[in-house]
């Protein structure tokens, strides 16, 4: 498990987008989870073996990212794993994509993948100061 | 057990449940009592300086239901607290006792703001007082 | 009862000097660490507590990580007599408290009837030490076990000569006492139980010991103080004195007060004393008013 550097991550405001990503949220949840979003992994069970061999794993700890950007091919996934004392969540609001995980407890991961190529955000519901920006080529 | 005694000073026991309607769930007004108190509350945890560092980095909209069912939950309201305990929760912040002191005072002022009579606070107070030691790492 | 004696003035620049300090504060510098009203006010001594008895509160508003530091002045005009008190205190890392308090006690016209000459003054220097042993008074709630501390003080009065003649056995002495103090939050309501080994005549001020009674002797002290509001609190307390001297009988000592806390800095305590017979003089009774400055 890799860990990048603990980045104090600086974060554009997202207020607005944050509003308007939660209504798209709440519409488009059951797709998403249905969709081409992956499933959070089982609360004991370390993460599932990688489904592609171009996995990313993240780091979130200190309620941070371990890292500010990171680059995914089209196709592949990054794997978050919880090193930190509270309970984190994923999401995406994007064009392009809209994703939204489950609650992860400490010690759980969740592995999300990116179809589709571009740039994306991902956040954190419980830590708005949280940003992990996602290239996919 | 002084909560056992009061019910039994009240004659409220399992004989008499119609005179055990009010909790201090109730007294503070219920459901809309704790939103009040709860929401005052964390504008002011919000505003406060000297908690910056515990609220710039949680989300309200996402802390505020917790907040208020964990509220309903330490006083006898009907509501299930599925969260995590205070100390599995509040570890990762080191909490020191001048900030949970700040944490309180914030929320007597809140309860003032939501027009809770001052000896109805300390009954609240009473209930929260001893996670104090699971709260404070520091 | 004259209080422009010169060894008063002293106390009232310290007092004075408080009041300005905690005026000068700004009523919302919350730098403390502890709650509003919850160390306490300063008793005739020098401890922490109410104003007659040593609570098991350390004082100030530090917390478990700091220190803080009061200062107290207090006057007292009973019907024959007056009584001052002025001094400081350290609590350390709400463990430990250090304390100074000189004691100035003033014969007035009741001086002169007793041969002293009118105005005649004695004075007292009391140094104190509580440590609190178990016990959390304000987070404890969900446990009966009260705030226990133990502690002691040292004292020394002057004017050795009169305390000869009025047959005490010694100037100097030490008391020892512990003190439980428990705030049942619930109820709004704090109660204080301090029990005392002492051969102090009128808190020390006409000495130690004497020639009725030399020994120590357990004395009882208790207080018990309603919250109001978060900055006012009533109560009463009540101390029970040795009865060492054959010149004089000594009586038990009650007050009723009420404590104002306008902010970390600065708290009133107005109160309503009985501090039982006093040389002779009658019942002495009157009304005791401290202040108290936070840092």
């Amino acid at each position: 498990m890799s860990r990048g550097n603990r980045l104090r991550l600086g974060s554009p405001d997202k207020r607005p987008l944050l509003r308007w990503g939660s209504l798209i949220l709440l519409a488009g949840a059951a797709a998403a989870r249905h969709g081409w979003a992956a499933e959070p992994a089982p609360p004991s069970a370390s993460a599932p073996p990688s489904t592609s061999m171009q996995e990313v794993v993240v780091s979130q700890h200190d309620r941070a990212f371990s890292q500010r950007s990171v680059q995914v091919p089209q196709g592949g996934s990054i794997r978050f794993d919880n090193d930190d004392d509270f309970t984190h969540q994923v999401f995406v609001q994007s064009p392009g994509m809209s994703y939204e995980s489950d609650e992860q407890q400490p010690g759980q991961s969740i592995r999300v993948r990116f179809p589709k190529a571009g740039s994306f955000d991902v956040q954190c519901h419980i830590h708005p100061k949280m940003h992990l920006r996602v290239i996919v080529k | 057990m002084r909560t056992l005694l009061t019910a039994i000073l009240l004659g409220c026991t399992a004989g008499t449940p119609a005179r055990c309607a009010n909790s201090l769930y109730d007294q503070l007004g219920a459901a809309p009592g704790v939103h009040r108190i709860v929401d005052a509350t964390l504008r002011r945890y919000y505003a406060d300086p000297r908690l910056h560092d515990d609220f710039d980095n949680i989300n309200q909209v996402w802390l505020q239901p917790r907040f208020e069912t964990f509220i309903c939950h330490v006083t006898d309201g009907p509501c299930q607290y599925r969260g995590r305990s205070m100390a599995a929760s509040h570890r990762g912040l080191h909490i020191t006792q001048a900030r949970f002191n700040a944490v309180v005072e914030d929320l007597q002022d809140g309860m003032d703001d939501a027009g809770v009579p001052f000896r109805l606070q300390n009954r609240l107070l009473a209930r929260l007082a001893p996670m104090e030691r699971d709260i404070v790492t520091r | 009862m004259n209080f422009l004696h010169a060894g008063s003035v002293p106390g009232m620049i310290v007092v004075t000097a408080l009041a300005l300090a905690g005026l000068t504060r700004p009523a919302n510098a919350q730098e403390s660490g502890r709650l509003l009203a919850t160390s306490g006010v300063t008793e005739v001594e020098g401890a922490g507590g109410g104003g007659l008895a040593p609570w098991a509160l350390i004082t100030g508003y530090g917390t478990r990580d700091a220190i803080g530091a009061t200062a107290h002045g207090t006057f007292v005009g009973l019907s024959d007599f007056g009584l001052a008190a002025a001094g400081a205190s350290i609590g350390l890392y709400d463990r430990l408290e250090l304390s100074y308090s000189h004691d100035w006690f003033d014969t007035g016209a009741a001086g002169g009837r007793l041969g002293l000459g009118r105005g005649y003054q004695f004075n007292l220097n009391v140094a104190g030490a509580k440590l609190r042993l178990v016990g959390d008074a304000v987070y404890d709630q969900d446990s009966w076990l009260p705030e226990i501390s133990v502690g002691t003080q040292f004292k020394a009065a002057d004017e050795h000569a009169v305390l000869k003649a009025v047959g005490a056995s010694s100037p100097d002495g030490v008391d020892f006492y512990i003190a439980a103090t428990k705030l049942f939050l619930a109820e709004s309501l704090l109660v204080n139980a301090t029990v005392r080994a002492t051969k102090a005549n009128q808190f020390g001020l006409l000495g130690f010991g004497g020639d009725r009674d030399n020994g120590y002797s357990a004395e009882f002290e208790g207080s018990a103080a309603l919250l109001l509001t978060r900055r006012l609190a009533v109560g009463a307390e009540f101390r029970s004195k040795p009865d060492n001297l054959r010149f004089a009988g000594e009586g038990d000592a009650y007050d009723i007060f009420g404590a104002f806390f306008l902010n970390k800095h600065l708290s009133a305590t107005l109160a309503y004393v009985d501090l039982g017979r006093i040389a002779r003089q009658g019942d002495q009774r009157g009304w005791y008013l401290s202040l108290q400055a936070g840092f």
